[in-house]
């Protein structure tokens, strides 16, 4: 299959580069043939210290294939471990130690694609929190993976845990689910934010991808959300947008 | 709308503590012998300040998201920040952080996973010391918290409008205080106005009053005092203490009275957990 992904983020209003929370993987943007590949996106939670490290962890471990059955309660521990290791590397105040040992909490989407030969495929995905995954084909909403209403977006998603002891939760949490695509289908990445604005618009018969596709070609993805936030239509909040394209 | 500022770095918001440390407070909490109601109170503040820092800290340091203020009034009217914020009225939270007047080990007992307890340590920052000392002039505490906050929204007219805090066991000793919190609920960021809430710490172990919306429902003349010094609660933190189980009716103020340390905690984290889905 042929793969083309390009992604555009933006921290929250107010925020520096630096202070965004969300990670995505690949980094980069994607032009390639392959039979197989995974994409995904992960939201740190703000309340927690480092948060965005552990989303970046979560993003690279499912694309290397670490949440399956089988290997997530081997995998877990060790990117847990991982996570410790990274932001221990120097002395910290009290309250950031205090802050450590409460952990880094974020939600995570993950897609796997791969190729049943021509110009079709099987893909499976898993979500814990409320990242969103929306498949579109010739222009309408074809699927959308975990949720199918803005409504449903809540202050309070299922996350998963960097302490030890919040493997069996974060097993708990997770959904998954799998279907087919062909040339030409669309697939959206979304973090909460823009996810719900997302179904909001599709919800009213409006076809919001071709909009978030348009400011991704034009490059010009921070003004579309600085206007969606000055008029009040998103979240303030980090946006992230992976965009994939299969032929 | 009112109370809907965002909080930010660039537009903070101010909490201004007022604590009671006359004489009275000296005495027992009722019902637990040897439990003096200042040293509780001084543990309740310094757990809120711990969970405030805390909030506010994120992987690069502190986020200045709100600039806090603590006045005890008793012997005298003060600000009583201990250690090296020592004298200062209004601080910001990353130099609260940065600055308790001592980090102590307290001990607690945890759950040990098989059905016992055991102790554990934990790092217990200060920054405020119990006092308990003199009468209760709430007029003058009152009067400097309005002067304070004068200074303050001058400084951040558009702020999410600043909440100010007493807690007492006791009426004042200065006069009536309806006037000089009349004239603290009269002032107003662009957001709304001051909100001035008030807690009643029982000295006889009774069944708090949490959140009136009527005078009637208060047992005594004092108890409807400050009844009238308190604000109604903004829509948001109704929401939030119905969310905790509590029935809040329109008009509820802002009160608490006979509270025991669990409602007064509680209390404070709904009059500072507003500013959560405020935060930016």
């Amino acid at each position: 299959m042929q793969i083309k992904s390009q992604v555009a983020w933006l921290p929250k209003a107010g925020n520096a580069p630096d202070e965004y929370e969300d990670a995505f993987w690949p980094e980069h943007d994607i032009a390639c043939s392959a039979q197989a590949f995974s994409f995904a996106v992960a939201d740190g939670a703000t309340e927690a210290s480092f948060s965005g490290i552990w989303a970046r962890l979560l993003t690279r471990a499912w694309c290397r294939g670490w949440f399956g059955d089988k290997r997530i309660d081997q995998a877990l521990p060790k990117l847990q471990q991982e996570w410790l290791q990274a932001v221990s590397t120097r002395p910290l105040p009290w309250y950031a130690q205090m802050k450590l040992e409460k952990g880094a909490f974020a939600t995570l989407l993950g897609l796997h694609l791969r190729s049943t030969g021509d110009g079709r495929g099987a893909w499976h995905a898993m979500s814990v929190g409320d990242c969103l995954l929306v498949q579109v084909r010739d222009g309408r909403l074809l699927r959308s993976f975990p949720l199918d209403d803005d409504t449903q977006f809540t202050s309070n998603p299922r996350l998963i845990g960097s302490r030890p002891e919040l493997v069996g939760n974060a097993k708990q949490a997770r959904l998954s689910t799998s279907g087919e695509w062909s040339a030409g289908d669309r697939f959206y990445l979304l973090s909460d934010a823009i996810a719900a604005w997302t179904l909001r618009e599709a919800g009213k018969g409006a076809e919001p991808w071709d909009l978030l596709d348009t400011t991704l070609q034009e490059g010009d993805f921070p003004l579309f959300i600085r206007h969606l936030r000055s008029r009040q239509e998103i979240r303030n909040d980090d946006v992230t947008v992976k965009r994939i394209e299969l032929a | 709308m009112p109370y809907s500022a965002e909080i930010s770095r660039t537009n903070p918001s101010c909490i201004l503590f007022l604590l009671d440390q006359s004489g009275s407070m000296q005495d027992d909490l009722p019902g637990e012998a040897g439990r003096k109601k200042a040293d509780s109170l001084a543990t309740v503040i310094n757990r809120l300040l711990q969970n405030l820092v805390l909030k506010c800290a994120k992987s690069e340091g502190v986020r200045d998201y709100y600039h806090i203020g603590i006045i005890g009034y008793g012997g005298k009217v003060a600000p009583a920040f201990a250690g090296a914020l020592a004298g200062r009225e209004v601080v910001p939270i990353s130099e609260i952080a940065n600055s308790p007047a001592r980090i102590e080990e307290r001990s607690r007992k945890i759950d040990d996973g098989a059905g016992g307890l055991v102790n554990q340590t934990i790092k217990f920052p200060v920054w405020f010391d119990a006092v308990a000392k003199g009468g209760t002039p709430m007029c003058q505490a009152l009067s400097t918290a309005e002067r304070v906050l004068q200074g303050w929204l001058n400084q951040h007219p558009d702020c999410y409008p600043p909440i100010v805090i007493n807690i007492t066991d006791g009426e004042s000793t200065d006069g009536n205080p309806e006037q000089p919190a009349q004239n603290l609920r009269e002032m107003r960021s662009s957001d709304g106005p001051v909100l001035l809430f008030n807690i009643h710490i029982s000295s006889t172990q009774s069944t708090p009053v949490e959140f009136p919306a009527s005078p009637d429902e208060l047992p005594d003349e004092y108890a409807r005092v400050l009844f009238k010094l308190s604000s109604v609660l903004p829509d948001q933190m109704r929401g939030m203490a119905e969310q905790d189980g509590k029935r809040v009716h329109p008009g509820a103020r802002g009160f608490v009275f006979n509270a025991d340390m669990v409602s007064l905690i509680n209390f404070l984290d709904i009059g500072t957990r507003v500013a959560d889905s405020n935060l930016r």
